[in-house]
Order: structure tokens, then sequence, then C-alpha cells
């Protein structure tokens, strides 16, 4: 019992990433400030890429290629944050707030 | 004995999990951001553990320093230091974590009955067969396909949240 919890396998790396899933997606929808959700949303592509790199790791010459998914995963996430940011802060200037529920009420 | 790979995992991961967990629950966004890099800079130690030294530094070099700086700049402009943290209201708070408990109920139960462990033993599936080696087309694909229909779902609630009429919102 004791050495297969410190023997470390893929389940162990695919509970910690549903656990980051988790707590990511609780964020996105719980959170009212842009920027909260905008991280809580990294925490949730962290997790996805800690899938792909624990299965690319642990499964047999199943995905040989994953690196190259993982930064590719990364780098439109990167770009995706970026491009949110420079919204953020127009909506920023135009509104003087960030929180999503007070926009919405000022569109309705 | 217990192998210097898993106490290192063991570590990573509990910082990991504390630090997302003070993402989204810390009370200022000062603290957020010193979480979010904590975030960023464990998960690539992780990667390490993984054999992705090179990700774990693209990564760290990408998100650690570029969107952290990115991040600094913006809440420089914006002036939201010491923002403090709102939340939505206790029924949608608790809503949602009856969603996510519902999803973490079946996400255990898909990778339980893949694994074949016993139910009544929460972390049985653990033990049986976590050093396996497991077909990828078997699992992964599916878990991806879970996530993506979770995301779609955490939007729609979202949407269907806010075009509610949203007067019992509390600032806290």
């Amino acid at each position: 019992m004791t050495e297969s919890v410190f023997e470390v396998g893929l389940l162990h790396y695919l509970l910690l990433a549903l656990i980051l899933f988790i707590i990511g997606m609780t964020g996105a929808v719980v959170s009212r400030n842009m920027v909260r959700i905008v991280m809580s949303l990294l925490i949730v592509s962290i997790s996805i890429v800690i899938n792909f790199l624990s299965f690319g790791c642990f499964c047999n010459d199943s995905l040989k290629y994953t690196n190259i998914m993982c930064i590719l995963i990364t780098v439109m996430t990167v770009l995706q944050v970026t491009g949110a940011f420079a919204l953020f802060l127009k909506v920023y200037h135009a509104n003087e707030y960030l929180d999503v529920e007070k926009i919405k009420d000022k569109e309705n | 004995m217990v192998s210097a790979e898993a106490v290192y995992f063991y570590i990573y991961a509990i910082i990991l999990v504390v630090s997302a967990i003070g993402v989204v629950f810390s009370p200022r966004m000062f603290f957020a951001f010193c979480a979010f890099f904590c975030t960023l800079l464990f998960s690539s130690c992780l990667y390490g553990l993984l054999d992705a030294g090179f990700m774990a530094v693209f990564q760290f070099l990408l998100c650690g320093l570029f969107l952290c700086i990115m991040l600094i700049l913006l809440l420089r402009k914006i002036t939201i230091w010491t923002l403090p943290l709102k939340i939505a209201s206790r029924f949608r708070v608790a809503l949602s974590a009856v969603v996510l408990f519902i999803f973490g109920i079946l996400a255990y139960l898909y990778v339980n009955f893949e694994f074949g462990g016993s139910i009544g033993d929460f972390f049985g599936f653990l033990n049986e067969k976590s050093v396996d080696t497991v077909d990828f087309s078997g699992f992964s694909f599916s878990i991806h396909l879970m996530i993506i229909i979770t995301m779609v779902m955490c939007v729609m609630l979202r949407n269907i949240y806010l075009t509610k009429n949203n007067t019992e919102d509390t600032d806290d």
C-alpha cells in the first residue's frame, strides 16, 4: 500500500491535473474580475498540458511528439491571453472597472 | 524506499494546488499575481519530472517571464494592485460547486471504470495500476473530449448566469 502510494505513476499526474482543472474552472465561473478569470483559464491550460505530458511520458511510443503539441497549446494560450490583456486595457479605459457583471449590466 | 521522484512530485503537486487556490481566492490582486507566478514556476518544475525539460524551459520563458511582465504592465496601468476579491453571490458559488462536484464524480467514475478499481475505495485505482503503461488512444482523446465539453458547459453556465437579473450580487 505504502509503496504503491510512493511509486508515482500516470494516475498521480492525472489526478493532479484533474484537481488543477477543477480549481481553474471554479475560478473561471466564480470570479468577477476579468484578469482573475484569465488567470484561472491559464491554470486550466496548465492542467491540460500536464495531462498531455503525462500521457506522453507513460505511454509507450503512443505519443511521440507530445512536446510539440504542448508548445502549440502554450503558444496559443499566451497569444490569446496577450490579446485579452490588450482588450482589458481598452475596457478599463472605457469603464474604469473590470467587473464582468457590471459591464454586462451597463450593456443592458 | 521512497524515491526522490515521488518526493519531488508530492512537493510540486502540493505547491501547485495551493498556489492555484491562491490565484482564485486570494484577497488582493497582488497576492493572486504572486500565486500565479508560483503556479507557472512549479508547473515548469513538474514538466521536468515528466522528461519534458525543453517544454519546462519554454513555458517558464514564455509564461513565467513574458506573460508575467505583460501582466505587471497591465496591472500598473490600471492600478488595481489592491483590488479586493469580488466573487459572485453565495447561490452561484454553491451552484458552481455542485456542478463541479458532479463533474469530479463523473471523472472519477470514468477513470475508475477504465482502470477497474473499486468504487468503495476512493484511491483504489491509484494503487492498482498507477505504474502500468496504457494505450494513449484509449484514454487521452476521450478525456480531452470531456475537458472540452466541460469548458463549453462552464461558458454556457456563465452566460446563463449573466443574462439573469443579478441584483443579489455581493461585494466581499
